[in-house]
């Protein structure tokens, strides 16, 4: 069994590891691997022992090559993810689709994205125009809701998954949607949202299907092409912007008894970082950029901070700084669900397998279906 | 009549406060394969139903990945829905099941007739006395109202 053979190996588990924990004679577990048909009590006991779903041994009943194929024609790509990476990525948007309608619904947003040059204040002027028009004009504010204002406001089903691929954007059958791995890091996920939605908004086009890859968010700029570093600067000006800024500095300078005209250090830095729910380095490059540090300055204070503290999350705590508002990624799209109850009402999907997809309960597809939510 | 039960129709027979009245319809054996009792997570009703050997565990150490797996791509259906469905073609029994997509494929592989639902359920109830129409029909309200994804009937049909 080939899929179990992968599992074990993913898990760092011998056979003989699985047999104790699982308690499948080793006999039977050599016969399985060698072919041998499984029973389906074996399979969860393999589950249970190596804590996944059952469903993970079964071959996928859906087809992701579609979206394989999108990946490997992704544009700006430079290096192909192994197909173990991308393989969570294009199953979790192959399943999507399993969901959606065949006709996506009209984007309002798509037509009306300004046409901006691929550059750093491009990228600004594209964050102020989002602002503008679906933040209700807040220049200034934390945008931590983003996966909510993506699906609610701008139609685009937000994919929580897990794998070693950071985040990804695909357009398939009309339908934009955004992938974002599950990270105990939340800035980092609302940062490679953020960054997902700026491929959705400049780089994708609805009549054509098309992916984008992001293995690792926070791989070094040099390494990133063109238009990598312009949704980089996209999320960065969206989620820290520039009037929020200011109004910001102000306040922490305030709470900190730190006077105005002293150079911007670290604990400012630090401050900002968990008042826009963004990195140290997200922030600090935020700060180069309205030139409140000079260029590189937050790459070298992070360097001390780390020297220091280990990490800016441990100096922020040893300093008592506020604690971070919690960043919400919903457990499953809305959207989606949505689309489920459809389907399963019209008998397109069945309830068991919308629960699966959306990695749910059968109870909470049900709830989802009570007339008062509709 | 054997049955192997799946989840959203325990969920509605829970939710229609009609468990226990169910359970008790003389003529029907209650089973359920351990994914169903999985996708139940934690549904109480059915735990104590099992304690009390109202509903019995069946052993899947009798399915074949591979009956499983074929009927999975053949119905692209949830893991206990697929079950079910494995179950009945293995060991012979009916399958209750209120989802719209499993019943059809209940019936496309082992026919309508080791098919049933809550609603058929509930129907029997009357016929049988342990509940009244009203009861039934309040009951099947009772299920809408909690999400369920059943017909549309009048309190006529539980006459």
């Amino acid at each position: 069994m080939e899929r179990l053979r992968r599992i074990l190996l993913s898990k760092k588990k011998t056979p003989s590891d699985l047999a104790k924990k699982s308690g499948v004679e080793m006999r039977r577990i050599d016969e399985i691997l060698a072919g041998a048909e499984a029973t389906m009590a074996e399979l969860r006991a393999f589950a249970s022992a190596l804590r996944v779903q059952v469903t993970e041994f079964l071959e996928p009943v859906e087809n992701a090559e579609p979206v394989r194929m999108l990946f490997r024609h992704g544009f700006y790509r430079q290096e192909p993810p192994s197909a173990d990476a991308e393989e969570p990525v294009a199953r979790a948007f192959t399943q999507a689709l399993e969901l959606l309608g065949t006709f996506a619904p009209p984007q309002r947003w798509f037509g009306a994205v300004p046409v901006v040059e691929e550059s750093y204040k491009g990228a600004e002027e594209l964050s102020l125009w989002l602002r503008a028009h679906y933040c209700d004009g807040d220049y200034i504010g934390p945008v931590q809701g983003l996966a909510e204002l993506m699906e609610q406001t701008l139609g685009i089903p937000v994919i929580v998954g897990g794998g070693q691929i950071d985040g990804s954007s695909v357009v398939r059958r009309g339908w934009p949607m955004a992938y974002v791995a599950m990270r105990t890091f939340a800035p980092r996920m609302l940062f490679t949202l953020a960054h997902e939605l700026g491929h959705l908004l400049v780089h994708h086009d609805l009549s054509r299907e098309a992916a984008f890859v992001d293995e690792d968010i926070e791989q070094a700029a040099w390494g990133k092409s063109k238009a990598e570093k312009f949704v980089d600067a996209f999320a960065a000006t969206l989620l820290v912007p520039s009037q929020g800024i200011g109004i910001a500095f102000q306040k922490i300078r305030e709470i900190l008894s730190i006077k105005p005209d002293a150079p911007v250090g670290d604990i400012e830095i630090v401050f900002l970082s968990r008042i826009f729910g963004v990195s140290f380095m997200v922030a600090a490059s935020r700060c180069e950029a309205v030139e409140l540090l000079p260029k590189g300055g937050g790459a070298s204070l992070y360097e001390q901070v780390k020297k220091e503290y280990g990490n800016p999350e441990l100096k922020a705590d040893a300093l008592g700084i506020p604690a971070r508002e919690e960043i919400d990624f919903p457990s499953f799209s809305r959207i989606l669900m949505d689309e489920a109850t459809r389907g399963v009402a019209a008998g397109s999907v069945s309830i068991g397998r919308a629960a699966e997809i959306l990695k749910t309960t059968v109870a909470s597809v049900v709830t989802s279906n009570r007339p008062a939510l509709h | 009549m054997k049955l192997a039960t799946d989840a959203c129709s325990l969920i509605n027979l829970d939710s229609g406060g009609v468990f226990a009245n169910v359970l008790n319809l003389p003529g029907f054996e209650w089973n359920v394969g351990p994914l169903v009792v999985q996708e139940c997570g934690a549904l109480q009703a059915l735990q104590d139903a099992i304690d009390a050997q109202k509903i019995v565990l069946l052993d899947d150490g009798l399915l074949g990945v591979e009956t499983f797996m074929s009927l999975r791509r053949k119905y692209r259906l949830g893991p206990g829905e697929t079950e079910c469905i494995a179950f009945a073609t293995t060991l012979g029994v009916a399958v209750c099941t209120d989802d719209r997509r499993a019943r059809e494929a209940v019936v496309a592989e082992i026919g309508a007739t080791r098919l049933v639902g809550t609603i058929g359920l509930l129907k029997r109830c009357v016929m049988s006395g342990i509940m009244t129409s009203s009861a039934a029909f309040e009951a099947y309200g009772r299920m809408l109202a909690a999400g369920a994804f059943l017909p549309a009937m009048t309190a006529a049909d539980f006459a």
